[in-house]
């Protein structure tokens, strides 16, 4: 049940009709069926995995907060970790690890082998294993009371608007919108029908026109292809990424929103970015800070020495590329970041200052460059295939009129966002469209649904990060 | 929803505009009409651009004349980037749907695959260019099956603005990008090469359980059914499902896959030119005589 399907617009017209007669508590558990029938419209048999999170980390969480021992503490923090972890390494890494071992075991010249699960991903695993896990650490370092009803926590794992690709929400930000009566949904419905229908172009009318590009030129043997069209191919991936990913997250937004609830910003307009530490407050801004408070920080962070921050760095991104992905493109992806976020840091306190404006347009086109380097190796098939491409764009990079219309449909479809992201950024609100005259306003809405109506490509294309 | 309203009425006044083809989808009831009024025994061609490029009616004719069956009233229905999802509706529509003056023979011209029940359909162009709110049960029965895809299907039949996107978007693309259509398909070959992962499942054996109902359809109306395999630049298989149709049921089929082999009678990878369709004319006359004695004079 895809956000740009009418199937999920009907569920959830028909969530809202209900939802709008009852009362709060009714809401929640009617909120918590829904998003059971969501998640089970991809495969059922996968809620068992969700409630089986939901139920260990609700009782964890209990046992926690009664326990006053630290070992007996730590015990039961242990058990959701191993649950939560246990899950997501045997449906998304178990074969992976598998195979790489027994690769590596067969090129030294040991024979083994071991059985391989080719089991299908559980859609949203890594997200709200991630959710609860931060829920259970929250409560354990004292920071989160435990909330003694179990509709609500539940509703707090699988809340549906974010359920399957995020924002990967706090306990403390969440659990106490589903614990208190929200505002009518009417209340929500002007900010909500916003986020909706940006996330809905971002979607329809970039990223699916994009995602035909990329999979042509991702689809082709480098050597068959100019350097050129390699390189539009990486541009249409980044910006076909930004807008899958943004436009689920604003959609998710803006479903909350008309519900009563307010869901937290996962992007701030990324490619504004100049530097590895500011490209990270704004891209993925859930999962970047969920990994800095649990990892980073539980590794020792910026504490120590320079060589413990920078290895902290690497094995916090290492882990956050492994966290998109069973493989090594994935892996090569956190490295490079992480190596970007190492080479940075030296001149970090320099970059913060104000920079001229000649200086800030340099500092963000050669980091959307590198950004860039990032994509190709996150969508290359492996990481040979990324070596090739890399290989064709800077020994032919002549633009051959292929190319070059490619671009020209890269640059229709993504300017109009571009020039809307850089008036956002300019009027520093990510809501500034709500603050301005009803004519512009109308403006940019027509402009939007007539590109949603008339701009959806023939296929239709599942949300990237559903893979993850 | 304002928004809305205004991409609909301005595209429910302009959308002939757009294309020929929208043109003739609109001009497609008139056509059978016309046809319907005409004296028997009558003919109706139901296609896609194979056809509007590789029929040529007057060849036809005269084909048709020299094999003995005289004063035959022919029309041609041929909605662009359609296959027998499309034509069974048309077909229900314009060929058996009318009170009288249904045709003696519903021939289709066909090319690689049109003739298998299609993986990927529109049915939002389905719903508004080829059935009606009546065919909503069989639809549902039979060829639409997910919630999304019947939500699809209704939006095109109340909203133009729906059904007509994909082709304002095509037409905008092609004033701004450069050889847009050549580049769109050049994307397509390029997906469409990338070799297979050793373990995907095997493709499934065509299926033709529209093509079925098609031919029972004809047979109920006491109307012949031709199927017309007609020449391509790079040739096709007919598979063993579709030939044993033929031999089970009353569908002919006229096989012209080898009729044009010159490259000069091509246009394109898949289409004829006007040389070509003048060849097929003279051709196709007299085995659709053979095929359909009743359209000599007795």
């Amino acid at each position: 049940m895809l956000f740009n399907s009418f199937e999920f617009w009907i569920f959830f017209a028909a969530v809202l009709v209900l939802y709008a007669r009852v009362g709060h508590a009714k809401q929640n558990v009617l909120l918590l069926l829904a998003s059971y029938v969501f998640y089970g419209s991809w495969d059922w048999r996968f809620l068992s995995l969700v409630l089986l999170s939901t139920v260990v980390d609700f009782v964890v969480a209990q046992k926690i907060e009664a326990n006053e021992t630290e070992g007996r503490r730590r015990l039961w923090l242990l058990l959701s970790m191993a649950t939560n972890l246990g899950l997501l390494g045997v449906f998304k890494y178990y074969d992976f690890f598998a195979v790489s071992l027994v690769e590596l075991l067969n090129a030294m010249g040991i024979g083994a082998s071991l059985p391989v699960m080719k089991v299908i991903l559980p859609v949203g695993i890594s997200f709200y294993t991630f959710q609860t896990m931060s829920y259970t650490i929250d409560v354990y370092r004292r920071r989160s009371k435990p909330t003694r009803s179990f509709v609500d926590f539940a509703l707090f794992v699988c809340f549906f608007p974010q359920l399957v690709a995020g924002p990967i929400e706090r306990a403390s930000d969440l659990l106490p919108q589903v614990q208190t009566p929200r505002p009518r949904w009417v209340e929500g419905l002007r900010e909500g029908s916003y986020h909706i229908v940006i996330g809905l172009f971002k979607k329809v009318v970039i990223a699916d026109n994009l995602a035909e590009i990329v999979d042509a030129v991702f689809a082709s043997d480098p050597s068959t292809i100019g350097g050129a069209t390699c390189l539009v191919g990486v541009y249409a991936f980044a910006f076909q990424i930004y807008a899958d990913f943004s436009g689920y997250s604003s959609m998710a937004q803006g479903v909350a929103k008309i519900l009563g609830f307010d869901l937290m910003f996962n992007f701030r307009m990324p490619y504004l970015a100049r530097d590895p530490s500011d490209f990270w407050r704004r891209w993925h801004i859930s999962l970047s800070g969920w990994l800095r408070d649990y990892l980073y920080i539980s590794l020792g962070g910026n504490r120590g020495s320079a060589w413990k921050m920078y290895r902290n760095l690497m094995l916090t991104m290492l882990l956050g590329g492994l966290w998109h992905g069973a493989g090594w493109t994935f892996i090569a992806w956190g490295a490079f970041h992480g190596a970007l976020l190492c080479a940075f840091r030296p001149f970090s306190g320099k970059s913060r200052a104000a920079p001229g404006r000649v200086r800030a347009v340099v500092s963000i086109v050669v980091f959307f460059h590198l950004v860039c380097v990032g994509w190709l190796l996150f969508r290359a098939p492996t990481i040979e295939y990324a070596a090739a491409m890399v290989a064709r764009i800077v020994t032919d990079l002549s633009p051959s009129s292929f190319a070059v219309s490619s671009m020209l449909l890269v640059s229709f479809f993504t300017t109009p966002l571009f020039l809307y992201e850089l008036w956002v950024e300019k009027k520093g609100n990510m809501l500034a469209l709500l603050e301005v005259s009803w004519p512009a306003r109308a403006a940019v809405y027509v402009y939007a649904t007539v590109m949603i109506v008339t701009f959806a490509p023939p296929s239709r294309h599942a949300f990237i990060y559903f893979q993850f | 929803m304002l928004a809305l309203l205004c991409v609909e009425v301005v595209l429910r006044f302009g959308a002939p505009a757009l294309s020929e083809d929208v043109r003739h989808v609109q001009a497609m009831p008139q056509i059978a009409k016309a046809l319907a009024k005409r004296p028997d025994p009558r003919v109706l061609f139901v296609g896609n651009s194979l056809t509007r490029r590789g029929i040529d009616e007057q060849s036809i004719s005269d084909g048709l004349e020299r094999a003995g069956a005289e004063n035959v009233s022919l029309a041609r229905l041929y909605p662009d980037d359609t296959r027998i999802l499309e034509w069974y509706y048309v077909a229900l529509h314009f060929a058996f749907g009318l009170d009288d003056g249904r045709p003696v023979a519903l021939v289709v011209p066909f090319g690689p695959g049109h003739l298998r029940d299609p993986a990927n359909k529109d049915p939002r162009r389905l719903g508004n260019s080829f059935t009606t709110w009546r065919d909503l049960g069989e639809l549902f029965h039979s060829d639409i099956h997910t919630l999304d895809d019947r939500a699809q299907l209704i939006a095109g039949q109340l909203s133009v603005a729906a059904a007509t996107g994909p082709r304002v978007r095509a037409r905008v693309l092609d004033k701004i990008v450069p050889n847009y259509r050549q580049v769109a398909r050049r994307y397509k070959t390029m997906t469409d090469a990338k070799p297979t992962e050793p373990s995907a499942p095997a493709p499934r054996s065509p299926k033709y359980g529209i093509l079925r109902r098609l031919s029972h359809l004809s047979e109920e109306n006491d109307t012949a059914l031709v199927l017309v395999a007609m020449p391509t630049r790079l040739g096709y298989e007919l598979d063993a499902d579709l030939r044993s149709i033929v031999e089970s049921t009353p569908t002919v089929l006229v096989d012209l896959r080898e009729a044009a082999p010159e490259p000069s009678l091509h246009l394109d990878a898949l289409h004829l030119n006007q040389k070509g369709s003048r060849r097929i004319g003279g051709v196709l006359g007299p085995l659709l005589v053979e095929a359909v004695p009743s359209l000599k004079a007795p």
